[in-house]
Formats: C-alpha cells, sequence, structure tokens
C-alpha cells in the first residue's frame, strides 16, 4: 500500500559563497524571514521549507501550488529522497519514480536505448524486466528510430517523452512530477494525462507541481499551496485554484506599484549622485564626465562591486597613470 | 526516478549506520555500475579508431621510453629496471588514479545525483571499476614484459593477491572521502592533482630504492605511496615484501577509513546541496 506522510519538515537550502554580502538590498519584509545570516550579516542559505506537514494516501492526486521560489520544487526533490531534510520526518511507502528537472538523469551521449536500460537498472529492475517494457517504451514516446540516436540530438519534448515514457512504465507506487507535461504538445498531454490517471486508478499517489490550472485540475483532486515555504492552505483542487488566483492578482498589484515606486527612488538616488559627481568635478576645473567621475569614498550603494579596497586601489592607479 | 527500496524513511540522525547500509546497498546495484563505468569508458574512447587499445599503447609508450632513458642512471641490471618501471607505473597509477578521480567521482555525477536517489556508492564503485580495468590492462602490458625479460612466477607472487585485495579496500575508501571533500572544498581538486604530479618522482618507479644510500633512501621511506608500489610491485619481482611496507599500508589504510567514516558522518547527507 503506497502512503506518504511529512511532519513538520524543514529544508534550510545552503548558498556556500554563492551570495554576496550585497544580496538582501532588495528583500521585501516576507522575503527577510527566508534568508539565513552568518554571524558576519552574509546570506549564508535560504529556509526553502519551514515545517511542511502533510499526508497522501493510496489513490492521492496532489497537486502542488505556488508562486516561483514557494518551495514546491524543493519540496518534490525531498520527497524524491535527493534533498535530506534538516528536521521533521518523512516516510514513504512504496517505490518512487519522480521527474524533477527534464535535463537530468540521462546520460546525453547514450541512444535512447542505452538511457532505457541505464534508467531501468537504476529503478531496480533486472534485465529481463526491462527487455519486457523496452517495446511498450518505444511505443508509448513515439521516437521510432530517434531511439538508436544520442539523447543529446532530441529536442526537449523529445526528451520528456523518453523520461515519461520510461518512468510510468516500470509502474511506480509513487510518481512525482514538477512541470513535466508543459513540455509536451497536445497530443502527448493528452495522452500522459490519461496514463496518469490510469496510474492513480491502481491505487499509486501522484505528486504534480504546475501553473498550469488546467493541467492540475484535470488531473489532482486534492491540492498543497505552498507559499515562502509553508503550507498556505490544503483542500479539494478547485477551490485552492480559485483562492490561489485571487491572491495572485492581488500580489501581482500590489507588486507592479511597489517597483514603481522603487525605480523612481532609484533613478533619484542616481541623478543626485552624478549631480554631486558633477559639481566635485567642475570645483576640481577639470571636464570630467560624470559616469566616470571619482569620488574616492567609494560606493554609495548603487555600485556595491566597486566598494572594495582592490577596486579603489586600481582605481586610484589609473586615475595616476592617466596624469590625475 | 525510482527509488530501489519500496519503503524510505528520511530523518536527521543515524548518520553512521546511513554510510554502511550506503556501501551496501550500492555494492547490491552491481548490474548499474558496471553498465555506467563501461559506457563511460566507450564514450573516451569513442571515435577513435584504435578506442579502449590506447591504454595499452600509451602504456607501453611509457614503460619502453622510460626505461630507454633511464636505465642509464641506475645501477640495476636492464631487465630488472625494465620489470620495475612497468609494474610499479601500473601500481602507482591506479592509487593516484583513485585520488584523482575521487576529487570527481560525486562533482561529476552531479545529473544523477541530482534526479535520483541512488546510493552514493554507486557513483564509487563505478568510478573504481574502470580504474580497475585500466589497471587490469596496463598489468597485462608489464606481464608480458616482465615475460618477454625472462621472468616466470614463483610463490612469492601470491603476496601480489592480499596487495589487490587491500588496494580495493583502499579505493572505495580513498574515493568516498575525495568525492566529499572536494565536493564541498573545490580548491582540493586543484592541490590534489599538483601533488600527484610531483608524486611521481618521489616514488621508486624512474629509480630504484636500491640506487639510494643513507639519508635519502630514508626520507624515500616517509613517501607513502611508494610503500603500496612496494607491496604490489616486490613480490612479483621476486622479492620478499618489506614488513615496513605492509605495516605502513596496512596503518595507512585504517586511517583513511577512518576519515571516510567521520566524512561520511558529517557530510554524505549535504552531498546534494553542494553539487
Amino acid at each position: 500500500m503506497s502512503r506518504i506522510r511529512v511532519e513538520n519538515l524543514h529544508v534550510n537550502y545552503p548558498l556556500y559563497g554563492r551570495s554576496r554580502a550585497a544580496a538582501g538590498l532588495t528583500e521585501t519584509d516576507a522575503d527577510l524571514g527566508r534568508m539565513l545570516r552568518g554571524p558576519d550579516g552574509r546570506v549564508i542559505g535560504v529556509r526553502a521549507l519551514q515545517g511542511i506537514s502533510f499526508t497522501a494516501e493510496a489513490g492521492d492526486r496532489l497537486a502542488l501550488l505556488g508562486e516561483n521560489g514557494s518551495g514546491k520544487t524543493t519540496l518534490l526533490q525531498v520527497l524524491a529522497g535527493i534533498y535530506a531534510p534538516d528536521d521533521g520526518v518523512v516516510e514513504i511507502d512504496g517505490r518512487t519514480t519522480a521527474l524533477v528537472n527534464i535535463n537530468l538523469g540521462m546520460n546525453a551521449e547514450a541512444t535512447g536505448h542505452r538511457n532505457i536500460t541505464l534508467r531501468g537498472l537504476a529503478s531496480g529492475r533486472t534485465r529481463d524486466e526491462i527487455e519486457d517494457k523496452r517495446a511498450e517504451i518505444a511505443a508509448f514516446s513515439e521516437l521510432g528510430d530517434f531511439l538508436d540516436l544520442p539523447v543529446e540530438t532530441y529536442s526537449a519534448g523529445m526528451r520528456m517523452r523518453l523520461s515519461f515514457a520510461i518512468a510510468t512504465a516500470f509502474e511506480p507506487d509513487v510518481l512525482i512530477l514538477d512541470e513535466w507535461l508543459s513540455a509536451g504538445d497536445a497530443a502527448f498531454r493528452k495522452k500522459a494525462t490519461e496514463r496518469m490517471r490510469r496510474f492513480v486508478d491502481k491505487a499509486g499517489i501522484l505528486v504534480l507541481a504546475s501553473h498550469s490550472p488546467s493541467l492540475l485540475s484535470d488531473t489532482c483532486k486534492r491540492a498543497l499551496w505552498l507559499d515562502q515555504g509553508r503550507v498556505r492552505a490544503e483542500g479539494p483542487v478547485g477551490d485552492i485554484l480559485k483562492e490561489y488566483n485571487a491572491e495572485m492578482e492581488r500580489r501581482q498589484v500590489s507588486r507592479d506599484e511597489r517597483a514603481q515606486t522603487e525605480i523612481a527612488a532609484a533613478q533619484a538616488a542616481r541623478a543626485a549622485m552624478q549631480a554631486e559627481a558633477e559639481e566635485r568635478a567642475a570645483r576640481k576645473g577639470r571636464g570630467l564626465k560624470p559616469g566616470y567621475a571619482d569620488g574616492g569614498t567609494g560606493g554609495t550603494g548603487a555600485e556595491p562591486d566597486l566598494d572594495n579596497p582592490l577596486a579603489r586601489l586600481i582605481r586610484r592607479i589609473i586615475s595616476f597613470l592617466s596624469g590625475r | 526516478m525510482t527509488q530501489a527500496l519500496p519503503t524510505r524513511r528520511a530523518a536527521p540522525g543515524r548518520e553512521l549506520a546511513g554510510f554502511f547500509s550506503d556501501l551496501a546497498a550500492g555494492l547490491r546495484m552491481t548490474d548499474l555500475w558496471r553498465t555506467f563505468a563501461w559506457d563511460e569508458m566507450q564514450q573516451r574512447y569513442r571515435r577513435s579508431m584504435l578506442g579502449v587499445l590506447w591504454i595499452v599503447i600509451a602504456y607501453a609508450i611509457f614503460v619502453g621510453g622510460v626505461s630507454i632513458i633511464f636505465s642509464g642512471f641506475s645501477r640495476q641490471d636492464g631487465a630488472f629496471f625494465v620489470m620495475h618501471v612497468a609494474i610499479g607505473y601500473a601500481a602507482f597509477t591506479f592509487i593516484t588514479g583513485n585520488i584523482v578521480d575521487g576529487c570527481q567521482v560525486f562533482v561529476g555525477a552531479r545529473a544523477w545525483i541530482h534526479s535520483i536517489a541512488l546510493p552514493h556508492s554507486i557513483h564509487v564503485y563505478r568510478s573504481i571499476c574502470r580504474s580497475i580495468f585500466t589497471f587490469a590492462l596496463q598489468f597485462v602490458v608489464a606481464l608480458a614484459i616482465m615475460i618477454a625479460a625472462g621472468w616466470r612466477p614463483t610463490l612469492t607472487g601470491l603476496w601480489v593477491l592480499p596487495a589487490i585485495a587491500v588496494f580495493l579496500l583502499n579505493a572505495v575508501a580513498i574515493q568516498y572521502l575525495m568525492g566529499l571533500i572536494s565536493a564541498r572544498f573545490r580548491d582540493i581538486t586543484h592541490l590534489v592533482t599538483s601533488i600527484t604530479r610531483l608524486l611521481l618522482f618521489v616514488t621508486p618507479i624512474l629509480w630504484t630504492r636500491f640506487d639510494l644510500r643513507g639519508v635519502r633512501s630514508t626520507i624515500a621511506d616517509f613517501n607513502p605511496v611508494a610503500h603500496y608500489v612496494e607491496i604490489f610491485r616486490a613480490p612479483l619481482m621476486n622479492l620478499d615484501p618489506r614488513p615496513l611496507s605492509w605495516a605502513v599500508v596496512l596503518v595507512l589504510t585504517g586511517l583513511i577509513w577512518l576519515g571516510a567514516i567521520i566524512a561520511a558522518a558529517r557530510m554524505r547527507r549535504r552531498l546534494a546541496y553542494w553539487l
């Protein structure tokens, strides 16, 4: 019997030097709580998931909703066993197949057929079981002779068809999909949706993350709305979609307004800086171009890149060499 | 993709047991890492006419060239020197190759680690499998050279079997350890590459231990790789293995495993985040 139980799941996504001290200047209040900071104030990680709990029983079709960066993909990756939780429990009964990234999990230089073998073996199947499914996978993917060519020659849609065909052919108990079907054409999407439904009828569990309302409402019964790494709401997919869309519209409006004011503020600050630089240049009696004005004090926030001792030294040397 | 184990429970804790079950689970998926390794070999030599035969050719060229030039610097007999190089360099390549490959073992498998929850040891075994293949081919070349030089197998030669076992045991721990460390600290790869280059010259391959006297011969004993080479080469050259070499190798093996266990307990869970 397949089952998913997630309890108080926390995941912090570490950045390891990928962030810079300047990051955070544009954070909104909501984002602030998600940044993990080191003792020196640098952003060292992101609280990707903060206390997620839910369960899914056999036959469940669960939709994952949320904005970009809300934690959907991270949650799927934790369910797939790729990322380990920092806290909390993830329990999955049943063989799990996750298709989280279209470009991964294939050996691009190997042929389509070879990849069927590789992924079958990776799924813990024997060579006999793989051979039994090969014809079915070839038929469902509709790739024909392309299966004898390296996967690197495939289009995104073709890769997706192959991945989906392999993943579902081996009949997992739990299927985890992220934004997958968007790469297929309408005909394939229909075929895939049908296959997913049949799969769930066999008492599997489907977890599907997508931005497409029609795909979600066609495929899923229940929905989980993720917001800032937390569960915002859970319920029948139709209700949650309605609530979600209304909220997204509200947010977009307020975001547009904020963006306008921010742009205006940034432009004003820059104009003030230029005016100041021009004034200084005029005082020195030289016709310096405002853009190259050397304040000597380093960045004032608008150009954080140049605000370090090395950059300052280099600028000094350049100005020395140019005879100023 | 698919999880091999039907039931899975992920929660922090029990890191040590996790490492050993990872090693065991990976070992059971023999078919998978053998296939991975074979594909990798083929891709490396794809579209070259002689293909994998290049391993043999490259090795013969190296041994031949070195023997011609460097035997002049050694007081040893010509046939002895050629055998010394032929066996020694194969062992050296295996040991240092595993250290260097280890740095890439997880970084290079990034795409798979990010898409399928496989035991991490799969990637280690795949990498070792490939290095065994190269080692075996090089050993065949060495054997051919030795037979041509008049070598015949003796009972002392059997000491090579425990040496191979110890090599494999080391390879697992070295690759796992280097893989974890260099996934987190990317500078390690560059450091290791530059040290290995030096190691070739301070290991008795191009010169023999018997050519050294006094202090220099003592200093040569401080190079751990020399002892690994020694336990493999000596029996094949009808020399009794030095107890010192075996002792050093066994102690180091223990230390490397200890290092791997500690690193795995602390780092294994976070590996996917570093890639």
